[in-house]
């Protein structure tokens, strides 16, 4: 659909040029990004324990000690870059997964009513009920053999697709009484052009945020899981690292040059993240823009 | 019993049903799509350290028996599918190895009032209290402190709340230590001054923890959401100019039209509330169920993490479906159809 | 000599709306005077826009920003019946305390969504009841269910949540709400628009019923003259803020003096007259630039030179009966 990608580049920098947040957060995130993506350049030995002198506080000898060193002999430096691409790795499964089975189960639910959508609400509802702190820890518990990455952003998307779903059944219905597309639909449009180009836009508004609510909550999540051992301890992400701080008691033992990065770009994605949701949604609500 | 109710409470019971059954079909579905060698895998690590732990051969059998018939190791897939569901709603998961030779059973029982007490004190507290401080800050909506209010709420809100929750544990347990987080004594005498204390020394910060990000972050939010709402509305307006006090304006006007969908509000997060008090009390060293999730999960206790799982599912799930079932009855708009 | 409940002095009032930096004042109330005798309904008719419905908020002091009181007095006798009150110049939460529901009230426009959903119709009563006249318990549901039986409610409903009731029923508690403090005064925004036509009589009806027995004055606003024909005993015609003839209704109707009148006057269909009906032509003006002189003189067939420049006075025409025309000037 070539004549669609110019709208959205088009309208990205609209968005981008009209509100503040947006603007702030995106650069933010931007910035973080380019941060970690120094991990592609990290080198080999990175990963192994011990190589680096343990507990070394910053130093400019080498890239390696710029951040300064882990109480298991690993470069902060490094461990960060790459802990901030894996965690948005998770995020972008957990969210790319979960927010389409949501939107598609919404909209289907939303378009055709009846008993379809009574079926899916009660499965959706039924879902909705489930602990999911609980669920993800035994899940993960016991695939821990198997677990990766990816596996991991599948299951925490487990967990959050039901509101998803629930919010765009929703705004589906009310959009459905509106005039226009009434209108469209008595003028002989079949239904899946309705959907496509009458209900699709409206909805892309919120898509667009809830996928980024959601990857605020993936890593959030994931972190909450490093917590109790169960990430991938051997990968690094923000999750895992805080966990190691926790585990050689950095805190008390003041190797803030250990602690403070992690937190500190863990603290700035959620507010990039944020003021990106933020942004979209004042910007998509055309009460909250101001009056135009 | 009037018709529709009776409609409601049927459907709302069919789904409680079904969120407990497709919590644990999924559970067994996982399970079965692996490829069997994890599943003896984890058998094996598990009876290596039930082997280690408990030592008696005969407690060792019988724990190989029950993960031999739940994980689907025998029999046919109905009779595994009927023996996971059912040892998932009695909690028989036999021996926990981290609490031999207590069962499942029973040591999750020891636990579970401390955590119910601490959720259920908080949770409610929280919802009490965010949403007549939104309701207040909508009627004071444009002065600075609901200005202040407001941005405090939304730098709280997106920030996960262990985090804020670590903080209050460097600040009161490292800085001023007035709570330890060391594991607690109860004292035995349940209607001692001392027994009294000690509660509150252990239950304040997990609670402060939970009430204060709850309070201030999403409960307050939505109220306010809400009051701005109606105050827009055209009863609320002619409540004003009836010269009804501000008084009941806020209660009977305010905070009663709030307060209903704040219900069904509180019935949909009850999971999301669930975990958090959990996380909270791995955080604090509290004594609950949370805390022992976490040392079952680092001592490879799957039999008492299983149980504690199906515990969260089938707790979260009454309590909604009871919060469901009332709501209709506190609700006139609802009730009286 | 006769005493008069309310009395309203050269009484200006608008809107002041800031747009992107500039601000513009919305001349909605330009020097309105009136003096209303006891036991009267007094009908107000207008355009859309007019004015009438920010005239009754200025008469009640319901005045949230952006809504300005320019000059101007609102005057209420008090229940003793020596001296005034001056209702705009009260502080607000005097105003609520002491005017609201006391001397004056009001049967909102949109009565079918006025009444609180979480509230029962009996609660309802009694928190009017307990403010304004300390009134609690059982007298305050006795005094209820009379009134409520005044218009015509059993009092099963006492129980009811509004959401049970019909829009009529509903509309009928209101009435009975705004009378049970036995105000002086009471104002009615649009009575009938939101209904049809069976229930607007029934309501037109119950209003007249109600007046004579409670020997009250009720303000009756609204757009529709025909409704207002069956009501009033006096009419008032407004005009781009301004009232531009007044007096008892006969004699407006029979006797219209001003074009506007007139003009309305001819649109209404008549039993028995098969001519075709001319609208209104024009439209009103835009009230934050009202045209100098007189307001209507844009629209106006028998327009004088002066008209253009200069503000008509409101001249009697014939006895109590009121007319701001250069028309009627006699020289």
């Amino acid at each position: 659909m070539k004549v669609r990608t110019f709208p959205v580049l088009g309208s990205f920098i609209t968005v981008f040029k009209a509100n503040f947040k947006f603007r702030v957060g995106f650069v933010l995130f931007l910035a973080i990004m380019f941060f970690g993506s120094f991990s592609l350049f990290s080198p080999e030995y990175h990963q192994y324990l011990y190589y680096l002198p343990t507990n070394h506080p910053p130093s400019l000898e080498s890239i390696d000690m710029i951040l300064g060193t882990t109480s298991n002999g690993r470069s902060v430096f490094w461990s960060l870059t790459n802990a901030i691409i894996n965690s948005m790795l998770i995020a972008t499964v957990t969210s790319m997964v979960a927010c389409h089975i949501g939107l598609i189960l919404g909209l289907v639910a939303g378009v055709k009513g009846g008993i379809t959508d009574r079926f899916i609400m009660f499965f959706t509802d039924a879902f909705i009920a489930i602990p999911g702190l609980p669920l993800t820890i035994m899940l993960v518990m016991i695939l821990k053999p198997i677990i990766n990455l990816v596996l991991i952003g599948l299951i925490i998307s487990i967990i959050s697709w039901p509101w998803s779903s629930r919010m765009i059944r929703s705004i589906t219905l009310s959009l459905r009484e509106k005039d226009f597309i009434v209108l469209a639909q008595l003028s002989g449009m079949s239904t899946l052009k309705v959907i496509m180009f009458e209900i699709f836009p409206h909805l892309l508004g919120f898509h667009l945020t809830n996928i980024i609510n959601t990857m605020i909550l993936t890593i959030g999540a994931e972190v909450g899981l490093a917590f109790l051992g169960l990430s991938i301890l051997e990968m690094d992400t923000l999750g895992t690292m805080i966990y190691w701080i926790q585990r050689y008691g950095a805190m008390l033992h003041n190797l803030w040059w250990w602690v403070v990065p992690p937190v500190f770009i863990l603290i700035l994605l959620f507010l990039s993240l944020y003021l990106i949701s933020a942004g979209l949604q004042e910007y998509l609500n055309p009460r909250l823009r101001g009056g135009r | 019993m009037r018709r529709p109710f009776l409609r409601y409470v049927t459907l709302r019971t069919l789904i409680f049903l079904a969120t407990i059954f497709t919590a644990f079909t999924l559970t067994f579905l996982i399970l079965k799509a692996m490829p069997t060698d994890i599943v003896k895998n984890m058998v094996a690590r598990s009876m290596a350290v039930a082997g280690a732990a408990l030592g008696n051969p005969e407690q060792i059998q019988k724990m190989y028996d029950m993960y031999y018939e739940m994980f689907g190791l025998k029999g046919s897939l109905m009779e595994q599918y009927i023996g996971f569901v059912r040892r998932f709603l009695t909690m028989d998961f036999g021996i926990s190895i981290l609490a031999r030779p207590a069962t499942v059973r029973e040591i999750i029982s020891y636990k579970l009032p401390w955590t119910v007490a601490l959720l259920t004190f908080s949770t409610i507290i929280a919802w009490v209290v965010g949403n007549i401080l939104g309701a207040v800050a909508s009627l004071i909506e444009g002065k600075k402190l609901s200005k202040f209010l407001q941005a405090l709420a939304i730098t709280l809100y997106p920030i996960p709340y262990y985090v804020f929750a670590l903080i209050l544990t460097y600040v009161f347990a490292y800085l001023i230590p007035l709570f330890s987080l060391a594991p607690v004594r109860m004292p035995e005498n349940i209607f001692s001054l001392e027994f009294l204390l000690t509660i509150l020394r252990v239950m304040t910060l997990p609670a402060l923890s939970i009430i204060i990000i709850g309070a201030l972050g999403w409960w307050f939010l939505s109220s306010r959401a809400l009051g701005l709402n109606i105050l827009s509305e055209d009863f609320y307006w002619y409540g004003e100019i009836r010269g009804l006090p501000g008084a009941i304006l806020l209660k009977k006007y305010l905070l009663k039209n709030i307060m209903m969908p704040q219900i069904t509000a509180l019935s949909l997060n009850l999971g999301t509330i669930f975990g958090g008090a959990l996380l909270t009390e791995m955080l604090f060293n509290f004594p609950g169920l949370g805390l022992l999730l976490y040392q079952a999960v680092n001592a490879g206790d799957y039999p008492l993490v299983l149980g504690i799982v199906s515990l969260s599912i089938i707790g979260v799930a009454v309590a909604s479906y009871i919060l469901d079932l009332v709501y209709p009855l506190i609700d006139p708009r609802v009730r009286y159809r | 000599m006769s005493s008069f409940p309310i009395i309203v002095k050269n009484l200006s009032g608008g809107y002041l709306i800031g747009l992107n930096g500039t601000k513009k004042y919305v001349d909605a109330v330009n020097n309105v005077n009136f003096k209303l005798e006891e036991n009267q309904i007094i009908g107000i008719a207008g355009e859309s826009g007019c004015g009438k419905s920010t005239l009754l908020k200025m008469l009640y002091g319901y005045l949230k920003p952006p809504l300005i009181v320019r000059k101007g007095e609102v005057l209420l006798q008090r229940k003793s019946g020596s001296g005034y009150i001056d209702v705009l110049k009260m502080n607000p939460e005097e105003r609520k305390k002491q005017v609201w529901w006391k001397y004056i009230s009001w049967i909102p426009q949109n009565s079918m969504n006025v009444l609180n959903p979480v509230t029962r119709i009996r609660d309802h009563f009694t928190e009017v009841l307990k403010v304004h006249m300390k009134l609690e318990g059982k007298d305050a549901d006795e005094l209820a269910k009379s009134y409520l039986s005044n218009v015509g409610l059993s009092e099963d409903i006492m129980n009811a949540f509004p959401h049970q009731l019909s829009g009529g029923m509903r509309q009928r508690i209101v009435i009975a709400l705004s009378l049970i403090t036995k105000p002086k005064v009471v104002l009615a925004d649009e009575p009938t628009t939101a209904v049809d036509v069976i229930t607007q009589r029934a309501i037109l009806q119950l209003l007249a019923n109600v007046q004579k027995e409670l020997k009250n004055i009720i303000i009756v606003v609204s757009h529709d003259l025909s409704i207002l024909a069956m009501l009033s005993h006096k009419i008032a015609i407004m005009y781009a803020g301004k009232i531009v003839e007044m007096g008892p209704l006969d004699m407006v109707f029979e006797n219209p003096a001003h074009p506007y009148t007139k003009m309305l006057l001819n649109s209404l269909p008549k039993l028995g007259d098969k001519s075709a009906k001319k609208g209104v032509s024009g439209s009103p003006p835009d009230l934050a630039s009202p045209p100098p002189g007189c307001r209507f003189h844009p629209r106006c067939q028998e327009c004088l030179s002066l008209c253009k420049s200069k503000e008509p006075p409101f001249l009697e025409v014939e006895k109590d009966h009121f007319v701001a025309c250069f028309l009627y000037e006699r020289r």
